[in-house]
């Protein structure tokens, strides 16, 4: 999702999941035994904000939505590399040659937290009541035209048209299975306390301090999960964070800030893991302002920016410069983009081939309090200079910030994406389609050739055909300059090194079921 | 009879004046007031001066280095020298905290003489604004006013003044309230001199003195103001160097470049301390005996 507080996710694992555990635990702790998971024990998740909602359909917030898939699972998840989608709650699926129906078989024994097992029913009513969500996840399953259960362990979708992006979009937590008609409560109290098949069932909730999940004694995994209760807080303090997690109050601290990455990996007792991640950020630039309607000028901007400087002074070298709107863990991820580098002599002759070669002054938004959006805006506050930019700062808190650029009332601003599914679609749509819902990023861009190359890549279904697509895609859109791609950044989680099994995936989730405390 | 008056009115101030030279080096606040103040104020006006550095200019490649010769007391996370940015920050926060004084000064001390002096509707519907602008905690109602106004040095300004006056606005009320019915007013009244002189001429210079005295604590609360303002973004805006700012892009490092946010902040105490030292110091001298 995009984001400055949503984001997103689902994902992955399966087989490969046990052995890379114990793989990362070894790593953590060099001993023998503690290779082998041990059952029992809690953790405490430190989070940098509250969970929204737990309602998994509407819900756009990272901290919200990396909780209910502890609760609620898909049929198919992501993998660890983000890209490879995998059976979970489904056994397998075959295709008809029209690429317009799929028919899913069930695994067999699994059961919902309340002790009933789920069935086609549960199925078909999760993904029915998750479509019809407008304001929601629901957009991603527009291509569905109809689900029916012809026996209770087999689910047939069939769809409006051939969609390339259907296996993805089924393994998007939105769509994660609950029991048939909210299991006889209504919809707003169901998920207020929501039933799954996941390994962590409700415990309870204070809000504006914490969430406690316990352990599902039904969960169909033998023998997982090994923990009996994990509880997220909330810890806006970075420094308290670390603080917490030192003093062995707390077994995880969720994103640290970069500077502290360092010292964090010599830090006794704590393990500093970099999770490859589908993070990319971005600075935008809103075309309802004349001069940034301007290609040059965007292309100006786009090689005024020192991105090997801000990731080496900002991010502390823990970070890569982008040189394309999609990220490398994103299928069909284009190394060859060609986004724009660094280059004041390129940069000041494309400023001169504009309408605004004399310069102009434009407002910056930038986040109160957001540490690494204020150095950002300083370096290039800086850099700009140079080709007579004025670059002015405009702070707001970063919830209004964040619907200032919702609602394209800004000129430059900071935003980022992490991907929610395992296809380049979702983020394309969102970024270069105007009608996607998003303006293009909320920048207005709009260039009609790109469009239809994202349009025939949705409907193409050969891998190697597609990946020509958005090869092409991703090069116009940055020759167009329409966004600066400013950097890839891994997730960065401080845990307790006696907490093992803790792996986040690149589509930002964590599987809470294989990790234990050693 | 009117020069009789005002030969009055100048003996008080002359006596005031007599007093304050004859005391004031035996006054251990004020003298410490004004050495450190002056120590400030001397280093804010000399900042090209006294820095080798550009507080502005960065170094990437130099970022976050300890103390070395070239940058005294090394820099920051912009590799921006930390000692320029001190001293420049000083030069903002002190020109902006006594001009965001000085506003609410003229317009509080002008309101408070002329509701003092004239009482009746003026007063009552004075003292109403003063009490709903009191009802509200300082900082709160400065933090929203800028919040709503947009961040900049300009809406300190208006913030500030919108807040400030009603103190000043009270004190001179109630000295006018005093002093209007002392004889050199009455005799002043009697000898027909116009209202707008006596209050100008006559009252204001014996009533300011304790406006002056509070406005010196009054710098306090308003340099508190910026810099917390600044903490906030919503302050002075960036590149130029501020506490406020430089203490929230420190706040990150505290774990590991402790300093970067903690010498604004000694700065900010002991331009403080200065400030206050010299505003009891004052009271002190102008106190009359």
């Amino acid at each position: 999702m995009q984001g400055k507080r949503p984001l997103f996710f689902l994902a992955v694992v399966s087989g490969v999941v046990l052995a890379a555990t114990a793989a990362l635990a070894a790593s953590a702790s060099p001993t023998h035994r503690a290779a082998t998971p041990k059952r029992g024990g809690s953790i405490t998740i430190a989070r940098i904000e509250d969970s929204q909602s737990f309602d998994k359909t509407n819900v756009f917030q990272n901290e919200s939505i990396w909780i209910t898939e502890q609760i609620m699972e898909p049929l198919y998840l992501a993998g660890k590399d983000g890209k490879t989608l995998n059976p979970w709650l489904a056994t397998g699926y075959s295709q008809a040659k029209d690429g317009k129906t799929y028919t899913f078989t069930l695994r067999k024994g699994v059961k919902f937290s309340n002790g009933k097992p789920m069935t086609s029913a549960d199925v078909k009513f999760s993904i029915d009541d998750a479509r019809a969500q407008a304001k929601g996840w629901g957009y991603l399953d527009a291509a569905i035209k109809s689900i029916t259960t012809p026996s209770p362990d087999t689910v047939v979708f069939h769809l409006k048209f051939a969609w390339a992006p259907f296996l993805a979009d089924i393994a998007l937590f939105a769509n994660g299975i609950i029991p048939n008609h909210f299991a006889g409560q209504s919809r707003k109290a169901f998920y207020t306390h929501p039933i799954g098949t996941g390994p962590f069932m409700w415990d309870k909730r204070v809000v504006g301090q914490s969430v406690t999940l316990k352990r599902n004694p039904f969960y169909w995994q033998k023998g997982k999960p090994y923990l009996d209760k994990v509880t997220w807080t909330f810890v806006t303090d970075e420094n308290t964070r670390e603080l917490q997690l030192r003093g062995g109050q707390i077994q995880v601290d969720e994103f640290p800030p970069f500077n502290s990455i360092t010292k964090l990996k010599s830090t006794p007792g704590v393990t500093m893991n970099l999770f490859p991640s589908t993070r990319t950020d971005y600075l935008g630039m809103n075309e309802s302002y004349p001069p940034l309607a301007d290609v040059h000028v965007r292309r100006a901007i786009s090689y005024a920016i020192d991105r090997a400087a801000i990731v080496k002074s900002v991010l502390f070298g823990y970070g890569k410069p982008a040189n394309s709107f999609l990220p490398p863990q994103v299928p069909y991820y284009s190394a060859n983009a060609g986004g724009l580098q660094y280059d004041m002599t390129k940069a000041k002759a494309e400023l001169a081939k504009s309408k605004f070669a004399k310069g102009f002054k434009v407002t910056l938004l930038v986040g109160a309090g957001a540490q690494v959006e204020s150095a950002m805006g300083q370096v290039i506050q800086q850099s700009l200079k140079g080709l007579g930019i004025n670059v002015v700062f405009k702070q707001e808190d970063t919830s209004t910030e964040f619907n200032d650029i919702g609602k394209r009332n800004y000129q430059l601003g900071f935003s980022y994406w992490t991907m929610d599914i395992a296809d380049p679609d979702e983020l394309v749509t969102f970024a270069i389609d105007p009608a996607g819902g998003a303006h293009s990023f909320y920048t207005g861009y709009n260039n009609p050739a790109v469009v239809k190359l994202s349009h025939k890549a949705q409907r193409e279904t050969d891998p190697t055909k597609r990946a020509q697509l958005y090869a092409q895609l991703q090069k116009q859109a940055a020759s167009d300059a329409f966004l600066n791609f400013l950097y890839y950044s891994p997730y960065r989680w401080a845990t307790s090194s006696k907490l093992h099994g803790f792996y986040v995936y690149p589509l930002g989730n964590y599987h809470l079921e294989d990790a234990w405390l050693g | 009879m009117s020069i009789a008056a005002e030969v009055v009115t100048e003996a008080v101030i002359a006596e005031h004046r007599h007093g304050f030279r004859r005391r004031w080096y035996r006054t251990p606040s004020f003298v410490g007031g004004v050495s450190i103040l002056g120590t400030m104020v001397l280093l804010a006006v000399l900042a090209p001066l006294v820095t080798r550095h550009d507080p502005t200019s960065q170094d990437l490649l130099h970022t976050l280095q300890g103390p070395t010769s070239s940058h005294w007391l090394g820099t920051d996370d912009l590799g921006r020298d930390v000692w320029s940015r001190l001293v420049y920050g000083a030069r903002t926060d002190l020109r902006v905290a006594f001009l965001a004084v000085l506003f609410p000064f003229v317009i509080g001390t002008l309101v408070g003489l002329v509701s003092g002096f004239y009482g009746g509707w003026i007063d009552t519907v004075t003292n109403w604004l003063v009490n709903i602008v009191v009802a509200f905690p300082f900082y709160v109602l400065i933090i929203a006013l800028v919040f709503a106004l947009g961040s900049g040095t300009r809406n300190i300004y208006i913030a500030i003044t919108i807040v400030g006056w009603v103190s000043y606005a009270r004190i001179v009320r109630g000295e006018v309230i005093v002093a209007k019915r002392r004889e050199y007013v009455l005799a002043a009244r009697s000898a027909g001199l116009s209202d707008a002189r006596i209050l100008f001429r006559h009252l204001l210079p014996n009533v300011i003195t304790q406006a002056i005295v509070f406005a010196m604590s009054d710098i306090v609360l308003d340099i508190l103001a910026i810099v917390t303002l600044g903490y906030l973004g919503l302050g002075v805006q960036p590149p130029t160097a501020d506490w406020g700012k430089m203490i929230a892009d420190g706040q990150t490092f505290l774990t590991t470049h402790w300093e970067l946010s903690t010498l604004p902040g000694i700065a900010v105490v002991i331009t403080a301390l200065g400030l206050s030292l010299l505003a009891d110091g004052l009271a002190d001298l102008l106190r009359p005996e």
